[in-house]
């Protein structure tokens, strides 16, 4: 019993030490994220570079399997109009409007910036 | 067993298990990374947006911001097949020279990036997109950003060219000196360009044509509109650039503007030469020479370029 005990003991204080060394001191670096791990303004500027290359070589179905690693058209929309309504340069918001109709995707605030 | 025996076996037994537990069954889930910790397929595919997004914008502060940490063989290598696969597409020719400066810098060894610079034209950027996203490098998990190994010059300077030195020229129009027919199953015309200069060799002046690569040669019809870049078929010269035509149609050639007076008018014409076989059609090959202006000052003597 007494072994026993010695020996559970010592598997407890292995596996703390090996929790610390695992998580803490030294993790495993994985280099194999997606997009869609990257921290929101890399994933912003993901999109905006994804809008520009479209503009440049009108790849629609490079763009599209872009922006689905990123959860589809959904987090297009939102930086647009994001953009939109902070009325940053058209330089930055063009790019990506071009892009969202491209992809048939319309919403208002989208309309009344090309209107204006 | 004694004691400490067994408390060593538990510890070790723990230690294997856990680093087992912690470094492959449950290892640590990564969120608001970065780009360098993206699979190297992402990573290509971020280095091939930020060099198209260069060549767009010109933006080259926020380009090396983009680029941080990511493995410089990875850019180069992303690089070079970026700059060559664009020569096939209708990329506007800004942006083609914005991306083989990219590709110098990094030291990208290609034909294509070569060609492209000989214009030695530096390149400024189109706009300044505002700094709204300003991605810092300091990250989660913790890892302390490499700075970049190649320090780019912000400003673009002209490459060496094998033209004499002039600080201003104001370019006379264009002449065709030659005009070559052929026959051949489809029409088609061709253009090779030339800058006829005067320099100074060992206190002689020497007139000498010198092709000119990458310059756009313009198709401008009715319905439509063409546009091929000199220097491509390097076969035919330097300064070559050439266009299939079709019957029915006026075809206007410009260099480098479609605009303003064309250099020539042409029609795809049935061959009438002695070797013409039932329809085929003529070819013309153009040599079109551009001067400078005889008040140019006279340049020193030259270095040849290494080729």
């Amino acid at each position: 019993m007494k072994q026993a005990a010695y020996l559970v003991g010592g598997l407890v204080v292995g596996l703390i030490v090996a929790a610390l060394i695992g998580w803490g001191l030294f993790p495993m670096y994985r280099y194999d994220q997606s997009p869609a791990g990257m921290r929101t303004d890399y994933q912003d500027e993901y999109i905006r570079l994804t809008a520009v290359a479209y503009g440049l070589d009108h790849d629609l179905n490079t763009a599209t399997e872009r922006l689905d690693t990123l959860g589809g058209t959904t987090p297009l929309v939102i930086l647009t109009e994001r953009y939109i309504n902070a009325e940053h340069s058209e330089q930055l918001i063009k790019p990506l409007v071009n892009l969202a109709y491209a992809l048939e995707v319309n919403t208002p605030t989208m309309t009344e910036y090309y209107q204006e | 067993m004694k004691p400490g025996n067994l408390i060593f076996v538990g510890i070790t037994a723990g230690l294997v298990i856990g680093l087992i537990i912690t470094w492959g069954i449950v290892p640590i889930e990564y969120y608001d990374t970065w780009p360098p910790m993206m699979d190297q397929h992402h990573q290509e595919d971020w280095v091939t947006l930020t060099a198209l997004t260069y060549g767009v914008e010109g933006n080259w502060d926020r380009m090396q911001v983009r680029l941080q940490g990511i493995k410089t063989t990875l850019i180069q290598r992303v690089l070079t097949s970026l700059v060559e696969n664009s020569l096939n597409k209708a990329y506007p020719l800004d942006v083609l020279q914005r991306l083989a400066q990219l590709g110098e810098q990094y030291k990208i060894v290609s034909p294509a990036v070569n060609m492209l610079l000989q214009q030695g034209t530096a390149i400024p950027p189109t706009h300044q997109v505002p700094p709204t996203l300003t991605p810092t490098v300091t990250q989660s998990p913790t890892n302390t950003p490499v700075p970049p190994t190649n320090t780019p010059m912000p400003t673009l300077t002209p490459s060496p060219t094998p033209t004499p030195e002039a600080t201003t020229v104001a370019w006379k129009p264009f002449t065709i000196i030659s005009q070559t027919l052929g026959c051949a199953d489809v029409p088609m015309v061709a253009v090779s360009l030339e800058l006829s200069q005067t320099v100074t060799i060992r206190r002689k002046e020497v007139v000498e044509q010198v092709p000119q690569p990458g310059r756009e040669i313009w198709l401008i019809w009715e319905s439509g509109a063409d546009r091929a870049i000199t220097g491509f078929k390097p076969e035919y010269g330097m300064g070559y650039a050439d266009f299939d035509i079709e019957p029915g149609w006026t075809y206007n050639i410009y260099i480098d503007q479609p605009t303003g007076v064309p250099l020539l008018s042409i029609q795809a014409e049935p061959c009438v030469l002695a070797e013409a076989s039932p329809g085929s059609w003529t070819t013309r090959v153009l040599v079109v020479q551009e001067e400078l202006p005889p008040d140019t000052p006279t340049p020193t003597p030259a270095t040849q370029p290494d080729d």
